[in-house]
């Protein structure tokens, strides 16, 4: 083994990636962006103090600061890459990937690129995602989408259970109640654009249903999840020995 | 278990993905695309008659419907995505998608403007390939696989062991010799490049050593591997069985 040195600032080692969340509390179940048991390696939290999901939608100016601090501050215990728990902090995309020397990848949607790089032209996108009316054009923009791919878009935030689990901060979900909302909205979205080519689950609370989206659907499946584990991928690479 | 089907064509199951390869013979070692042990699940290859790497270079605009024909083929036999063994197969990446169902990322290329949105966009990203006057440029030009980011391409034809195993194809490999080269080749880069950000291993033999280059400049690496294994992710998820 090589020669290691004391990092001063370090409280632990061998964490692979590092999470911002929203100040938000709710019950984040496994395959949640927010509970550990979602990936294979070990992930470092950090709340960004008054990050609401209203400001981060916005990408209030006055947040960028608080965001940055706390990225800086994963960076500082190791970890290899930074990732969040919700799609609109990539409002924040640019200037955390400026202020920090690893990898950044805030939102889901910045799969987009890969994802209509693989299908057919004419294939719309499916992104299912929590709030609809916050997912427009700019946002889209700036995932380096070619803006010529359709992207179907809808939110969750009307399904009964869905909407009153997250509205305000949430005490109790019913798992199997919004599995079966998410595959009722995909198999909608399905019947109404036949010629669907993949769907993205922008919402980080949702990854745990993307498999019962994939079985009632055939399509792949991009989400929070699939990104952080393709980066991890690259930022820890083994030997092989086949 | 649910009822099943039988697909028409398909002579046996489970094949995650399928790789459509060069006509070409070299030792394709642990790590390589074309060695099924680089994956953590079953893959099918399908070689693409006649298709060199000479004629990638030169267009192999000829072989679009052979390699249409040989996608088809393997996604009669089930496979849930496609990729290949050459970056240039992204020549074919248009008339492929267009010709199957399932998801098709035919070049490690296609993973540049993702990478790319994680870094600064004024770092430059190392792109390490055989032989750089190999790779047409028109490549690096395509909407899906142009950065903002400074690229830097670097071939390993002045190696003399990556050469002649795999340029000259002597017929036996020395990856201890390789992965030197290819460590020597990425640490110049970034000596030159300190802010260098990231490394992309385009060529597909070169997976191998992806472990060794990162070990020395502390870097993410990406390769064909990383993508097909994203790819298989996507396309096969799986049920979360944590605790909370």
């Amino acid at each position: 083994m090589p020669v290691y040195t004391t990092e001063a600032n370090r409280v632990a080692a061998g964490h692979a990636i590092g999470i911002l969340l929203l100040d938000y509390k709710g019950p984040f179940v496994p395959g949640d962006v927010g509970n550990a048991t979602s990936y294979d390696y070990p992930v470092l939290f950090r709340t960004v103090p008054k990050a609401t999901s209203a400001r981060v939608f916005a990408g209030d100016p006055e947040l960028e600061a608080a965001v940055i601090e706390a990225a800086k501050a994963l960076e500082a215990q190791g970890v290899r890459g930074i990732s969040s728990d919700c799609g609109y902090f990539i409002n924040f995309q640019e200037a955390v990937a400026k202020a920090v020397k690893v990898p950044v990848y805030l939102s889901s949607l910045l799969q987009l690129p890969f994802v209509s790089a693989t299908i057919g032209r004419k294939r719309p996108i499916g992104v299912i995602c929590a709030n609809a009316t916050a997912l427009g054009n700019r946002v889209l923009e700036m995932t380096g989408l070619d803006l010529e791919r359709e992207v179907f878009i809808k939110g969750m935030r009307d399904e009964p259970i869905f909407g009153s689990s997250v509205t305000g901060d949430c005490l109790q979900l019913d798992p199997d109640a919004i599995e079966a909302e998410v595959v009722g909205v995909a198999k909608r979205m399905l019947a109404e654009r036949p010629a669907l080519g993949a769907f993205l689950i922008e919402c980080s609370m949702l990854p745990p249903y993307s498999k019962a989206v994939q079985d009632a659907t055939g399509l792949p499946v991009f989400d929070f999840i699939t990104m952080i584990d393709y980066h991890e991928k690259a930022a820890h690479r083994r030997s092989y020995d086949g | 278990m649910a009822l099943h089907r039988r697909r028409p064509l398909a002579e046996t199951y489970g094949h995650a993905i399928g790789i459509l390869v060069l006509d070409a013979r070299f030792p394709f070692i642990p790590g390589d695309v074309r060695n099924a042990r680089s994956f953590q699940y079953p893959v099918l290859y399908k070689s693409v008659s006649g298709l060199t790497a000479a004629a990638c270079a030169a267009g192999a605009r000829e072989f679009a419907g052979a390699v249409v024909d040989a996608a088809r083929a393997l996604e009669a036999q089930g496979v849930k995505g496609i990729s290949s063994d050459r970056g240039a197969f992204a020549l074919f990446q248009d008339d492929v998608r267009e010709a199957v169902g399932v998801p098709v990322c035919l070049s490690s290329l296609l993973q540049l403007p993702m990478i790319a949105r994680t870094l600064d966009s004024a770092r430059p990203i190392a792109v390490l390939t055989d032989d750089a006057d190999a790779l047409p440029s028109a490549l690096l030009a395509r909407r899906d696989v142009a950065v903002a980011n400074p690229l830097f391409v670097r071939g390993m034809r002045d190696k003399p062991e990556f050469r002649s195993a795999i340029l000259g194809g002597k017929g036996t490999l020395d990856s201890d010799l390789i992965t030197a080269e290819a460590i020597e080749t990425v640490r110049r880069l970034q000596s030159e490049h300190p802010d260098l950000g990231a490394v992309v291993l385009e060529c597909s033999m070169l997976p191998p050593y992806a472990h060794a280059i990162q070990k020395a400049v502390g870097l993410p690496v990406y390769d064909f591997v990383t993508m097909i294994d994203y790819l298989q992710a996507a396309t096969h998820r799986e049920r979360y069985v944590g605790y909370y």
